[in-house]
């Protein structure tokens, strides 16, 4: 007997379930804890099985002082022993209550779970993140008030969704080893640059690697001797910057300090010294991090919930139909009266599918998109308004999107990711109002538009209506000679309000400068959709 | 009112008899016909958004329902609405049937009339609480308060065709008593009919509301009861 325990305590299987790590949720907020409040934050959730499971990874986020409830949900399929990483990227309003994230399986029963609470002394106006050894040393304050964070990350915490680059203002790079980066990583990172996103080199990069090469604005040619006296770096030994074409100077007493250029609507800088060795009050810091602009939405639409009505007049309809048949019948015979019992037990099972169906009709989401599109990288702003016709729980559609946060009036809102769709279950009362925001990338080719003497020249546009914007002049597309290229030259001047300006500055807070400095194009939304597809042309 | 097995039987005839003349009659099914539309007409209406004040369309539509239905029943109760080949109380007055099988007969036929009624006007409520996420239940509650309303009001109506001979002043009597007890909802209390078929009334008015009308009900097949021997000698 004793012997048939011992065989049984070796067994592989029995051994294997010993030595495998337990099952654990690590979760971890913010950028190094630091957060930014009212804008997408990176959450990491690093969960570890000791046995196959099957169903979500939830992340529970508090919202209006504990009032309301946002659980995020994203598919979780992990073999025995098995491991995942979860870079999201959340929206945080709630200083004080914390953020949980558990594993569930399929039906609903958990399996391990872990919460991390904000700390209220670690929200930030400005976050700078470094990677490398060498802390860089921005300004403390930040110019519109509050305090500015200065973190150091590694490769593998970069987020893999561009929306949670949003809290971020500059990233400096002292090292970059890209073999610990993943491709999502990888492209999430180019595409916020590309979207406005500022990174500054401060150290040497591999300019064969991928990304490295992507962010390299000069070559670095040596030493150029000792840096003494300047305002921009402190005083020591210079490295010696040659421009890369398209890349301009940064000069202070005929010694170049850095060196930048632009990567769509975003910046990189190369420095000639080391991030630590640039101090505080250097102009440097004033050219790399962003000017803090007010982020707006499209303005709100007093409108009321629409009941489609042809559902339920149907489906009443049917039953009052049904129930005299049956009446008529039971006035004949006996039998009429089972009848009459079988409509109303019909009815009584029919009836709250009916109900349900009439509620998915009536919950419409009036959805606003803009899709700025640079160097062909497409990427959606979505803005959802909806108000609730009854009290309970209503559904909404989203297209695959990397990000969504939800405010308004609530109790409890899952965003749930499946494979080739977003579904938001929101419990209201009636008459609540509730807003959506979403940010995605689109992974569909975007028209290119180039200035060319003049005029703006557009490719790939497939036969859309558009308008192009540059400076204070618009000028409508007009089909060219050659296949599907269109061309905007005759000019007028700009009406300042125009709806696709106006969109684009709900994606873009600095969109006016941006019209100023390159053409803009911009086509009318498709069928059935409200929304801009704004392209950034190069000049 | 006594019972025994030739009661239930003879009082059973009388059912019979009327149920067939509410619903084996062109005029019986054009009377379901009519209640259906009102149902499928207060159903739409009753799909209205709320709002957030809490005020919903509901409310209306539940009200409309306990008009409708307790209308429909006591007009055919008081004979407002005549069915071919009814036989009111002063018929059965002068045939065989005893007053207590009168009496019993009626109420039970009453009582049948205002379930049916009652149960084709319950869909519409179920869809309504389903819409809003409501419980089945809360439709099943709203539907016994509508119930032993109508047959309240029909009893009355019922004891009226048995004691007042005029037509004329037998409607006046019945509309005029029914308006002025549907009028009191703002005097009377949570226990009004009106407030209590409410959505998510308080239980309590609901049960008293309930007892109130079926007191009256009772009362007045007692009365009904009382009538017949002076009508025979009549």
């Amino acid at each position: 007997m004793l012997f048939l325990l011992f065989a049984l305590w070796f067994s592989p299987s029995h051994l294997a379930a010993a030595w495998a790590q337990p099952t654990s949720v690590r979760v971890s907020l913010g950028w190094d804890g630091w957060i930014r409040f009212g804008t997408w934050n990176p959450v990491t959730v690093d969960v570890q099985v000791d046995r196959p499971v099957r169903g979500w990874l939830v992340v529970e986020v508090p919202q209006e002082f504990g009032t309301q409830r946002v659980r995020l949900r994203h598919r979780v399929d992990l073999p025995p022993a098995g491991g995942a990483r979860w870079h999201l990227a959340v929206m945080l309003s709630d200083a004080r209550r914390p953020v949980r994230a558990s594993v569930v399986l399929e039906e609903g029963s958990p399996v391990a779970s872990a919460e991390v609470a904000p700390q209220p002394e670690r929200a930030a106006a400005s976050v700078v993140a470094y990677l490398g050894a060498d802390p860089p040393t921005p300004p403390q304050e930040v110019s519109s008030g509050g305090r500015r964070a200065v973190v150091r990350l590694t490769e593998e915490l970069l987020p893999d969704r561009a929306a949670a680059y949003a809290s971020l203002d500059l990233l400096v790079v002292g090292e970059l080893d890209e073999r610990r980066l993943s491709e999502a990583q990888r492209r999430a990172l180019q595409t916020w640059v590309l979207h406005g996103g500022r990174v500054v080199v401060a150290g040497w990069l591999l300019p064969t690697a991928p990304l490295s090469g992507w962010l390299s604005v000069a070559q670095e040619v040596g030493a150029a001797g000792e840096a003494a006296g300047l305002r921009s770096v402190t005083d020591g030994p210079l490295r010696l910057l040659h421009p890369l074409p398209g890349s301009q100077l940064v000069v202070e007493r005929s010694r170049t300090v850095a060196v930048w250029a632009s990567r769509g609507l975003g910046r990189v800088y190369a420095w000639a010294v080391g991030a630590a060795r640039v101090p505080p009050d250097s102009p440097l810091w004033y050219l790399a991090l962003p000017a803090p602009l007010p982020h707006e939405g499209p303005p709100e639409v007093e409108s009321r919930p629409r009941v489609p009505l042809a559902p339920a007049a149907a489906g009443l309809g049917l039953y009052v139909a049904l129930w005299l048949v049956a009446v008529w019948l039971a006035g004949r015979s006996g039998l009429g009266w089972l009848a009459a019992g079988l409509v109303l037990a019909a009815s009584a099972a029919g009836m709250p599918v009916l109900a349900d169906r009439v509620r998915q009709s009536s919950a419409v989401l009036e959805a606003v998109w803009v899709e700025v599109a640079v160097e062909g990288t497409r990427r959606t702003y979505g803005w959802g308004r909806t108000q609730a016709p009854y009290r309970g729980s209503h559904t909404y559609t989203l297209p695959s999107v990397e990000a969504v946060a939800v405010s308004g009036g609530f109790t409890e809102v899952e965003v749930a990711w499946l494979a080739d769709r977003v579904l938001v279950r929101a419990d209201q009362a009636a008459g609540e109002r509730l807003r959506l925001r979403w940010e995605a990338l689109a992974d569909v080719p975007a028209p290119q538009a180039e200035a060319r003497n003049g005029a703006v020249v557009v490719q790939g546009a497939g036969g859309a209506e558009g308008l192009a914007f540059w400076g204070s002049r618009q000028a409508p597309l007009e089909r060219s000679g050659a296949s599907d290229q269109w061309v905007a030259s005759r000019w007028q001047p700009v009406e300042p309000h125009h709806p696709a300006l106006e969109a684009f500055r709900w994606a873009q807070p600095g969109a006016a400068t941006i019209v100023e400095d390159r053409p803009v194009v911009a086509f009318p939304p498709g069928e059935g959709r409200q929304g801009w597809l704004v392209v950034v042309g190069s000049r | 009112m006594a019972g025994g097995g030739g009661v239930t039987l003879n009082a059973s005839a009388i059912v019979r008899g009327d149920l067939r003349a509410r619903f084996a009659t062109r005029k019986g099914i054009l009377v379901q016909g009519a209640l259906g539309a009102c149902v499928w007409l207060l159903g739409l209406l009753g799909t209205g958004p709320d709002r957030a004040g809490g005020e919903s369309p509901l409310w209306v539509a539940s009200v409309g329902l306990l008009v409708v239905v307790g209308f429909v029943v006591t007009a055919a109760a008081g004979e407002e609405i005549s069915f071919p080949g009814y036989k009111g109380v002063q018929d059965l007055a002068a045939s065989p049937f005893s007053a207590s099988e009168v009496a019993w007969g009626k109420a039970l036929s009453e009582g049948v009339f205002a379930t049916v009624c009652t149960a084709a006007a319950w869909p519409a409520l179920l869809f309504l609480h389903a819409l809003r996420a409501g419980a089945w239940q809360e439709s099943v509650v709203q539907a016994a308060v509508v119930w032993a309303v109508s047959w309240g009001f029909a009893g009355f109506a019922t004891w009226l065709t048995s004691a007042v001979e005029s037509e004329v002043s037998r409607s006046v009597l019945l509309w005029g008593g029914i308006l002025a007890v549907l009028a009191g909802a703002g005097l009377a209390g949570p226990w009004h009919p009106v407030q209590a078929v409410r959505p998510f009334a308080p239980a309590w008015a609901r049960a008293l509301c309930a007892v109130v009308f079926l007191a009256l009900g009772a009362t007045s097949f007692w009365g009904v009861r009382r009538r017949i021997p002076r009508l025979k000698e009549a």
